[in-house]
C-alpha cells in the first residue's frame, strides 16, 4: 500500500513539474512571438520607407534614415538574421530605383562586410549564406570572389554562386557551363532556369560549346535552354546529341527535338528507334505523334506488336497524329479489333476531339 | 478606383498599398487566396492585382474563378516568368502580366491604363 502511495506521489509531483515547465515555455514563446512582432514591423517600416526612399538632388547618394533603436537591434544575432532574410526578399521582388533603394540600405548598416567576412568562413552554410545576399543585393564588384566558387566541391555553395553569378550580370553568367566538372542536378537546373525566366531578352551565347560539352548534364541543360529559348539555328547540334552514348541526354534531345523540328525529324527519330531504351522509346513516340509527318506510316504499325500497354498505346497515339489519315489507317488495321487497341481507340478519338 | 491586392507577403502587400493610395486608389487587402475571392464577392473591386503563389487559392486559381462571372480585370504578379505560366494566365483570362522582380512604379503606369478605360 505504502508503495502505490508513493508512486501516485511520484506521478503527481511528475505533473506538476510538467505543467510548470510547460506554463513557463509557453511563457517565454508568448514573450518571443511579440518580440519578433515587433520587430517585424519594424523591419518593414525601414524596408517600405528604403523602398520609396528617393536619392537628394546633390547627385550624393543620400543617407536612409536609420532609428539608433534599430542599429543596437541588429547587433542581435536573430534581429539581423530576421533582417538580412526580409531585405533579400524584397530586394527579389523590386526592381529598378525601389531595388537600388534596398542595396544602398544594405551597403549602408555595413551587411555587405559581414556578408564578406561570412564569405570567408571555413563553414559550407555560412558561406552560401553570403553568396546568396551579394548576388542578390547586385554587388558586382564581388563578382570575381563569387566566381570562383561555381565550381566549388560543395554543391549548395555552388549552386548559390551560379545564381548569383545570373543575379549579377545576366544570361553571361552562365559562362561558369564552359569550366564546370560537377554534374548540374535536376534541381539546380531547375533553379538556374527559374533565374533566367526572370532575366529580360537573356541573350545566350555559347550554346553550341555546351552541347558538346564532356560533362552531360551541361549538355542535358544546354538542350533545355535551347528548347526554351527557341534556338532553331542548334537543330543539328541537337541532332548529334542522339548519338550521345548516355541514355538521359538523348532522351533530353529527343524532348528538346519535339519543339524545334523540321520536315524530316519524326523520320530522323524513327531511324533511332530499334536502338533505343525502352524509355527513349516512347519519348520517341510521344515526339512523333507531336511533330506528325511520317512518311511511312506502315513501318509504325510493326511497333504496335509490342508487348506492354504503354507502348502500345504511345504507337497508337504516334500513327493517329502522324499524318493527315493516322486515324483511318489504324481502324483499317485488324489489330484495331484486338484487346487492349479496343479500348485505346475511343480515348485517342477524344483527343482528336479536344 | 477601388483595388484589391492579393499578396501573401506582407511587406510587398503593403509596399503596394503604399503606392496605389499614393495615386488615389481605395485599396482592399487579401492575405490568401481564399480571402481574395471573399473580398471580390464582398467589395466587388475595380481591378485585382494578385500574386500566383498564394496559401489555399494560387492567382491562376482566382483568375479562372473570377472571370467565370465577372469581367474585372486581373493584373498577376509573379516570380516565375516561364513562357508556360504567362501563357496560362492570359489564356485563363488574366489581362497582364508583371514578373518579379517589378518597379512599383510601372505598376501604377500599368492600373492607370486600366483606370481610363474604367472611366469610359
Amino acid at each position: 500500500m505504502i508503495y502505490l502511495r508513493l508512486l501516485l506521489l511520484f506521478f503527481f509531483a511528475l505533473a506538476i513539474c510538467l505543467i510548470i515547465f510547460l506554463s513557463f515555455y509557453l511563457f517565454i514563446r508568448k514573450i518571443w512571438r511579440k518580440e519578433y512582432g515587433n520587430w517585424d514591423r519594424m523591419i518593414d517600416m525601414l524596408l517600405r520607407e528604403a523602398i520609396f526612399f528617393h536619392e537628394a538632388d546633390t547627385g550624393q547618394l543620400a543617407i536612409i534614415p536609420v532609428t539608433q533603436r534599430f542599429q543596437a537591434n541588429l547587433k542581435n544575432r536573430r534581429f539581423y538574421n530576421r533582417f538580412v532574410k526580409k531585405i533579400i526578399a524584397a530586394k527579389r521582388n523590386v526592381s529598378g530605383q525601389y531595388g537600388d533603394n534596398l542595396r544602398n540600405l544594405y551597403i549602408q548598416l555595413g551587411l555587405d562586410k559581414k556578408a564578406l567576412r561570412l564569405l570567408g568562413s571555413h563553414k559550407w552554410h555560412l558561406k552560401a549564406y553570403a553568396i546568396q545576399q551579394l548576388g542578390t543585393m547586385g554587388l558586382k564588384e564581388h563578382l570575381p570572389r563569387i566566381y570562383r566558387y561555381t565550381n566549388r566541391k560543395n554543391a549548395l555553395v555552388r549552386v548559390e554562386a551560379q545564381i548569383a553569378v545570373l543575379n549579377l550580370i545576366g544570361a553571361e553568367g552562365l559562362r561558369f557551363l564552359d569550366i564546370t566538372s560537377y554534374q548540374i542536378t535536376d534541381w539546380q537546373q531547375i533553379k538556374l532556369l527559374k533565374e533566367l525566366s526572370i532575366i529580360p531578352q537573356a541573350e545566350l551565347t555559347g550554346m553550341d560549346k555546351w552541347l558538346s560539352s564532356g560533362n552531360s548534364s551541361v549538355i542535358v541543360f544546354a538542350l533545355k535552354l535551347a528548347r526554351n529559348y527557341r534556338r532553331y539555328e542548334l537543330y543539328a547540334n541537337i541532332v548529334s546529341c542522339l548519338d550521345h552514348s548516355e541514355p538521359n541526354v538523348r532522351k533530353e534531345a529527343i524532348l528538346t527535338l519535339t519543339d524545334i523540328y523540321v520536315e524530316n525529324t519524326s523520320e530522323v527519330l524513327l531511324a533511332r528507334f530499334d536502338g533505343e531504351t525502352y524509355e527513349n522509346q516512347i519519348a520517341i513516340m510521344d515526339a512523333i505523334a507531336v511533330i506528325g509527318d511520317v512518311q511511312n506510316v506502315s513501318t509504325l504499325f510493326s511497333y504496335l506488336d509490342a508487348g506492354k500497354a504503354q507502348m502500345k498505346f504511345a504507337v497508337a497515339r504516334a500513327i493517329v497524329n502522324g499524318s493527315a489519315n493516322g486515324l483511318e489507317c489504324l481502324m483499317n488495321d485488324p489489330k484495331s479489333k484486338t484487346y487492349p487497341l479496343t479500348d485505346m481507340i475511343p480515348q485517342l478519338k477524344n483527343e482528336i476531339k479536344w | 478606383m477601388r483595388v484589391l491586392v492579393a499578396e501573401d507577403d506582407e511587406l510587398m502587400l503593403r509596399t503596394i498599398e503604399f503606392r496605389l493610395k499614393k495615386d488615389g486608389h481605395e485599396v482592399i487587402l487579401a492575405r490568401d487566396g481564399r480571402d481574395a475571392l471573399q473580398k471580390v464577392d464582398e467589395y466587388e473591386p475595380d481591378l485585382i492585382i494578385s500574386d500566383v503563389m498564394m496559401p489555399y487559392l494560387s492567382g491562376l486559381e482566382i483568375v479562372a474563378a473570377v472571370k467565370e462571372n465577372r469581367k474585372t480585370p486581373i493584373v498577376i504578379l509573379s516570380g516565375m516568368g516561364h513562357e508556360d505560366m504567362v501563357l496560362e494566365a492570359f489564356r485563363l483570362g488574366a489581362d497582364d502580366y508583371l514578373t518579379k522582380p517589378f518597379s512599383p512604379s510601372e505598376l501604377s503606369v500599368r492600373i492607370k491604363r486600366f483606370a481610363v478605360i474604367n472611366q469610359r
